[in-house]
């Protein structure tokens, strides 16, 4: 086994049931992030993205299907194998207050890992790399002994940051890591992230719904709706030429920030819209150019560099 | 000229220490009918606290001096009866999370009757009729009388916050951050919505911290600054001519489609408490062109061009602006 990807997903799917009926939150996702390549996941709430995270960062079982960490089923693998495999990627979530433990200090929140997964390291040994990652994030030594609710909010999401990568994964996952965030703060944050892929060789999986800062993080992007993915490919080309009409109405929503470009759309409620069951593609109720066939095959994902699930791709 | 809405020298103190710290310090802002003003700033910097004065609703450890007056009427020091008689009818405000903002226990159809017949001597059902017609023109059906909250999205809710505003036709809209919590598709629409009531003749004074929000919909902009309008004018001079710091840095650090794998100019260090915040310009502690002159009094403003004005002793000039972008 040479280079085996650091993330394999295989058809993986996901149901909850609600009080008024089966949830489909994934349905069939299936993707693979190359060593040394970043994939975004972007769609809006209720798409599923949050839900692709928990279930490959093992924190919700899946129902069906496997995923692969560095080539091993981690998705069916046994608690101790579970735990042992958690060691190879880490988890940025989008509320840094909720994510650290307020009762420990900084340092403490950051060594956890050590103290989980390095059971016979010394508490003097475990500071020092605490110490040492936290200067990493551009965090100043005088926060060690800090609880987090004396942090801002761009200082905390650097601490979960340090906790993330102390343990060196090759894979990090980011759950809307700078949404709770200020602009000014967001950008220190997304450099801070910029540069540590660059020279710690990290993959991302960024989850958000921001187009404008997929870009900035990863080369690929996957874009979804109602739990399956429409649309996937390098990010570039996505969006400079978006082949599912979902894909371009995201594009054309994403308020320009020079007026002179501004676009009005239309005041249609599509909110009102249910989730459809059965098959069929979930968009055509909202979709301009929804036609007969679309209300009769759930149209699949052409598994191409650029791939879309549509029936009538824009061309 | 007594239309829209008038800020002037509005400062809001709340007690620190022995003395007090004023969370806004001297705003003043206009909102003119049919105009919609776009009030940008991060967390912190006081635009919510502006927003609550404006109606009145500022915590009672607050102090407040200074006027705001919605053509004419002064809210601030006003009795509670004429703030009662002036919210809803005369100003109304939008907020962030229309989850929290109406009633779980009531229908949208009964809190809206509530505020109608509040301001009008009409009955039940005229109200009901009133209440559908706003309604629909915030995109909505009359389905959505008899709808609890929990039953709609929040895209739909937002929109019957709105229609609930807009009930009693008021002359002024608050929209506090109106479209955070939402997607971005429905964002579109939302915002589209109060484009189309200020051309109809309301005053909409919109905050957000979206710089790309403002650029969309707003007709002029205002960027505060701990607690202070540190810019302020037309919305395409503002942002063709950007001439403070800190604006220009709010821009550059704002993430752009299509623009690759650049680097973000980030803003070093964070917002200043206003309990905190360092004598004369409060930006200068993170900006790069700050000299000795920033630390002292409170710097004036100036008027560089036709509706532009800034506070800095040290603007950015046209030609300097776009060799530092």
């Amino acid at each position: 086994m040479t280079t085996a990807p650091p993330l394999k997903v295989e058809s993986i799917s996901k149901r909850y049931h609600a009080r008024h009926g089966t949830v489909y939150a994934l349905r069939d996702l299936s993707f693979e992030i190359r060593a040394g390549r970043s994939m975004s996941i972007v769609g809006e709430s209720g798409c599923g993205k949050t839900t692709a995270a928990y279930c490959i960062a093992g924190l919700q079982p899946v129902d069906a299907g496997t995923v692969y960490l560095a080539g091993e089923d981690f998705s069916g693998a046994t608690r101790v194998q579970q735990k042992r495999l958690r060691r190879d990627f880490g988890i940025v979530f989008q509320n840094p207050l909720s994510a650290l433990n307020p009762r420990m200090r900084i340092w403490q929140n950051v060594a956890e890992p050590l103290r989980v997964h390095e059971p016979n390291m010394g508490v003097s040994n475990r500071k020092q790399l605490a110490e040492s990652m936290l200067k990493r994030v551009g965090l100043g030594l005088q926060h060690l002994q800090a609880f987090p609710g004396e942090l801002s909010g761009g200082q905390l999401q650097r601490v979960v940051l340090a906790r993330a990568l102390i343990l060196n994964p090759k894979l990090v996952i980011l759950d809307e890591p700078t949404s709770a965030l200020d602009v000014s703060i967001q950008a220190q944050v997304l450099n801070l992230l910029q540069e540590l892929r660059d020279t710690l060789a990290l993959s991302y999986l960024f989850i958000t719904h921001n187009l404008a800062l997929v870009e900035v993080l990863t080369d690929d992007v996957m874009v979804m709706y109602a739990g399956r993915v429409v649309e996937s490919g390098p990010a570039d080309v996505v969006f400079a030429k978006p082949r599912h009409p979902y894909t371009r109405e995201l594009i054309q929503s994403i308020p320009d920030p020079s007026p002179g470009n501004r676009k009005m759309l239309g005041l249609n409620d599509y909110s009102a819209v249910q989730q459809i069951a059965g098959g069929g593609c979930a968009f055509r109720q909202r979709c301009s150019n929804a036609r007969a066939g679309c209300s009769e095959v759930i149209p699949p994902l052409d598994f191409q560099a650029h791939a879309v699930a549509c029936l009538y791709p824009i061309s | 000229m007594s239309q829209g809405l008038v800020i002037s020298d509005l400062t809001l103190e709340f007690a620190h220490g022995r003395g007090r710290a004023a969370a806004v310090d001297r705003c003043s802002l206009m909102v003119r009918s049919k105009e919609i003003l776009g009030l940008v700033g991060e967390s912190g910097s006081g635009k919510s606290l502006t927003a609550l004065a404006c109606l009145g609703l500022t915590p009672s450890n607050c102090r407040a001096s200074g006027s705001v007056r919605v053509n004419g009427d002064e809210i601030v020091g006003a009795f509670e009866a004429t703030l009662t008689n002036l919210r809803g009818r005369r100003i109304a405000m939008i907020f962030q999370n229309p989850m929290t903002a109406l009633n779980p226990y009531f229908t949208i159809g009964n809190q809206m009757v509530g505020v109608i017949r509040q301001h009008f001597p009409i009955d039940r059902s005229e109200a009901k009729q009133e209440a559908a017609a706003a309604l629909k023109q915030a995109g909505l059906t009359d389905v959505v009388l008899n709808r609890y909250p929990h039953q709609m999205s929040g895209g739909q809710l937002q929109r019957a916050m709105i229609a609930m505003a807009i009930a009693c036709k008021p002359e002024v809209l608050i929209a506090d951050e109106p479209t955070t919590a939402l997607d971005v598709t429905v964002q579109a629409r939302i915002l589209s919505l109060l484009r189309s009531l200020a051309d109809q003749g309301m005053g909409i004074l919109l905050i957000t911290h979206d710089l790309g929000v403002v650029a969309q919909v707003a007709d002029r902009v205002a960027v505060m600054y701990s607690g202070r309008i540190i810019e302020s004018g037309d919305l395409n001079q503002v942002f063709s001519a950007t001439a403070h710091p800190y604006s220009l840095g709010l821009m550059e650090a704002s993430p752009m489609m299509g623009m690759g794998r650049r680097k973000l100019r980030a803003i070093p260090g964070v917002v200043p408490d206003f309990r905190s915040r360092p004598a004369g310009c409060a930006f200068r502690d993170r900006c790069a062109q700050a000299q000795d002159v920033c630390a002292l009094g409170v710097v004036p403003q100036t008027e560089i061009a036709a509706e532009h004005q800034v506070r800095c002793h040290f603007p950015i000039r046209e030609s300097q602006g776009a060799e530092l972008k």
